[in-house]
């Protein structure tokens, strides 16, 4: 049997996203800022047998589609093969005029529904009552009032879904289908046809009498709205002193023109400090922990190809995606804390006149806080930009915050190549240097934002025009949800990646082409034995060698010419090439490298400083090369998941390659000038 | 002739009523979320610089760029 299809619509903030939990029984990230739902999500579930098809729609004030939200909205409704059998409109109570907005329009399109009213509670207090009997007299739905927090109502809900549902009655489809040009075959049609043209007009030229019908139904929609809460409810308060004393009293303190500022930077500080020192802790346990099983495993098993894929290729692999999982939680709980609280709105507020110097907008600095975790979740979270420019922009120039993945290449390079001295009497110039990266990423992202307005010339078009939700106190269980789904999320997606990549780079520098291997042992035997070495330094030779001989070792070969002005061996060119999969994988490369040629109980830096250039004795990791390293990393592209982000988010390949060609061209140019120059 | 008073130019606690609006894309979006002639508005605070305001318009609070808010005439 076709399942039952059920839509929830309602406004941004509604509590139609915490509806959709209750009744799939999946955990989704709720929010208290606008564009959570980023995109159709829908489940499979039953309620008594029935099967049903939920779709949660991402929230919207307005049928009328402007920003890809909307879009989606408008989509689903008017494809054919996608519209719903029915509709779950929720409302939140203590807004019914605005709410009301898009349930008449939904009316109007003859879409069968029922009406869930949420936040009772604050309704009541507000003294905001609606008479259900009156309203289903008045409009011909039945309605049921819920908490989408706690779950009350929604089995009654449940059941109401299962009974016939009734065609609401029509508001505006005789008005408008009398003023249209085009007129649809009947007149039931002629909200849908109206909508559908405006959709069409908007992406060509606007039609300026289409644009005045539109005006002409919103001012009618509204006096039939007066005219029904009049009959239905009473709202004693058109002002909102009374429910919100709270929210204008906080954003007196959070919105000020100064204080406000101060209160952003020290909450965007703790995030930074979250995400960098109180993540530190943690992400040692699980190194350390992932080096002994190592150890331990190596130990165990007899040696062989299968012993060394295990503990060379997967298992540092696994370690490599689970060392991250600390900066993700600690991010996004703070993150949804924001979100949940209703101060994400304000950041957008207080930062959107600095943002739109930029050519971004205010709900841009959400994208590139998030982007000082992973480029991938920023990229998606611009879709609540309305406007195309701006959202663009903001999708190029994120890749430029240095993420958690720069992380440990920063890490090692600056341990191995800054020295450990003291500035000023209290600061480390390794620490000094590391700030220096990130801000050096900002500035990068910051300018490119310039430099792309300039080139732009975004348009007046663009619009803020966003609501500042009432505070409210953050739903533990909610976050705790959110928190664990982005860790899977993390772990799952990019852990795929990256696993895959250890095993595809462990094969690459363990074989080689033909007998190639065997013949560089040989060679390296002889080598050992005219030069008298040792049994330990014997086998270090031939794995050098084989290394040189494998498939890694000619990639690297190959590309040296291109790399030596930067400074760089080949061996460090195979850890470029691994690492355009993701940043991180630098370091593990670097590891298998030097892992491969490296006694037991040597950390890897030390390695690194003894690999010497070849045909000389000086070493290769240099202060200029490691230098000239941290600069490529700041501005290199350097992560296949985010050019196939972008992809999917720009609808083609055209962005990410220019994306791609002007971050590595900028790393390259930087990194030779930075060698060149101190070497 | 004496310049039409817009949301942009009230003061910070001031209110007043909608009486029109301009038509355009940005205009119809505020009318979507209420803003009608005839509907009171007041102004709850203004950002640093020339940044958005924070309007309350029929009971819900909306940020506003200065542009869009002088989209919207009062009487």
């Amino acid at each position: 049997m076709k399942p039952l299809r059920v839509a929830l619509i309602g406004n941004p903030n509604s509590g139609k996203t915490s509806l959709y939990n209750y009744l799939s029984g999946e955990k989704q990230k709720t929010g208290n800022f606008s564009g959570v739902t980023v995109e159709r999500r829908s489940v499979l579930t039953s309620f008594k047998q029935q099967s049903i098809e939920l779709v949660d729609l991402p929230g919207t004030y307005s049928l009328f589609s402007t920003s890809p939200d909307e879009q989606v909205v408008f989509s689903e409704l008017f494809t054919t093969g996608t519209e719903p059998d029915l509709a779950v409109v929720v409302i939140d109570k203590t807004m019914l005029r605005r709410s009301f907005f898009l349930l008449t329009q939904v009316m109007d399109l003859g879409i069968p529904c029922i009406v869930a009213f949420n936040m009772v509670e604050a309704a009541n207090k507000a003294g905001i009552d609606v008479n259900l009997n009156s309203f289903k007299k008045h409009t011909g739905l039945s309605s049921i009032e819920i908490n989408a927090r706690n779950g009350k109502g929604i089995d009654n809900l449940k059941s109401m879904i299962l009974e016939k549902v009734n065609t609401p009655k029509s508001i505006l489809n005789e008005f408008i289908f009398d003023r249209l040009a085009v007129k649809p075959d009947t007149i039931e049609k002629s909200y849908a046809s109206f909508l559908y043209q405006t959709h069409h007009a908007i992406r060509g030229t606007v039609i300026q009498s289409l644009l005045h019908l539109h005006k002409e139904e919103i001012i009618n929609r509204y006096k039939h709205i007066d005219q029904l809460l009049s009959e239905v409810g009473k709202e004693t308060q058109l002002n909102p002193q009374k429910t919100q004393k709270n929210t204008i009293f906080a954003d007196k303190i959070l919105l000020h023109n100064f204080g406000g500022y101060i209160i952003l930077i020290s909450i965007l500080f703790l995030v930074f400090q979250a995400v960098y020192t109180f993540a530190a802790y943690p992400m040692e346990w699980i190194d350390s922990g992932i080096a002994s099983l190592t150890s331990s495993l190596s130990g165990i098993l007899p040696e062989g190809p299968l012993s060394s894929l295990l503990t060379e290729g997967i298992i540092s692999g696994i370690g490599g995606v689970l060392i991250f999982i600390p900066q993700i939680v600690f991010l996004f709980l703070i993150l949804s804390i924001m979100e949940e609280s209703g101060y994400m709105s304000r950041v957008v507020f207080l930062m959107d006149r600095i943002m739109t110097k930029f050519g971004m907008s205010g709900r841009s600095i959400v994208p590139l806080v998030s982007a000082s975790a992973c480029a991938i979740p920023a990229i998606m979270s611009t879709r609540s930009i309305d406007n195309w420019k701006e959202r663009l922009i903001t999708i190029f120039v994120a890749p430029f915050i240095s993420c958690s993945a720069r992380l440990p290449v920063y890490a090692v390079l600056i341990a191995l190549a800054i020295p450990d001295i003291q500035v000023l009497g209290i600061f480390n110039l390794k620490g000094i240097i590391f700030l220096g990266l990130y801000l050096l990423g900002i500035l990068a992202a910051f300018l490119s934002a310039l430099a792309m307005k300039l080139i732009f010339q975004p348009e007046n078009k663009s619009f803020l025009m966003m609501e500042l939700p009432q505070y409210r106190w953050p739903h533990g269980k909610k976050i705790v949800a959110t928190v664990i789904g982005s860790a899977k999320t993390f772990v799952l997606e990019a852990g795929k990646i990256i696993l895959a990549i250890s095993i595809i780079l462990w094969t690459l520098a363990s074989y080689g082409p033909g007998n190639n291997l065997e013949q560089a042992a040989a060679t390296a035997e002889k080598v050992a034995v005219e030069q008298k070495l040792s049994t330990t330094d014997t086998e270090n030779l031939i794995h050098s060698y084989e290394l040189e001989a494998s498939y890694a070792g000619i990639m690297g070969k190959w590309m040296e010419p291109a790399i030596r002005p930067l400074g760089y061996d080949w061996k460090i060119g195979i850890a470029l090439v691994s690492s355009f999969a993701a940043r991180e994988v630098f370091v593990g490369t670097l590891a298998t490298i030097y892992s491969v040629t490296a006694e037991e109980d040597t950390t890897l830096i030390e390695q690194m400083r003894q690999q010497k250039r070849p045909g000389s004795n000086e070493p290769i990791y240099t202060l200029a090369t490691s230098l000239s390293l941290l600069l490529f990393y700041v501005f290199a592209m350097q992560c296949m998941s985010t050019i196939a982000i972008v992809k999917k988010e720009t609808n083609g390949w055209k962005w990410p390659i220019i994306q791609l060609i002007y971050m590595t061209g900028l790393a390259y140019s930087s990194a030779f000038i930075c060698y060149q120059w101190l070497s | 002739m004496k310049k039409a008073k817009t949301l942009a130019d009230l003061k910070v606690g001031e209110s007043a009523i909608v009486s029109a609006l301009i038509e355009d894309e940005v205009a119809i979006r505020l009318m979507e979320l209420g803003c009608v002639p005839g509907c009171e508005v007041k102004m709850n605070g203004k950002a640093a610089l020339g940044g958005p305001v924070n309007v309350c318009i029929c009971g819900s609070n909306l940020s506003l760029r200065l542009d869009e808010a002088s989209k919207v005439f009062l009487n």
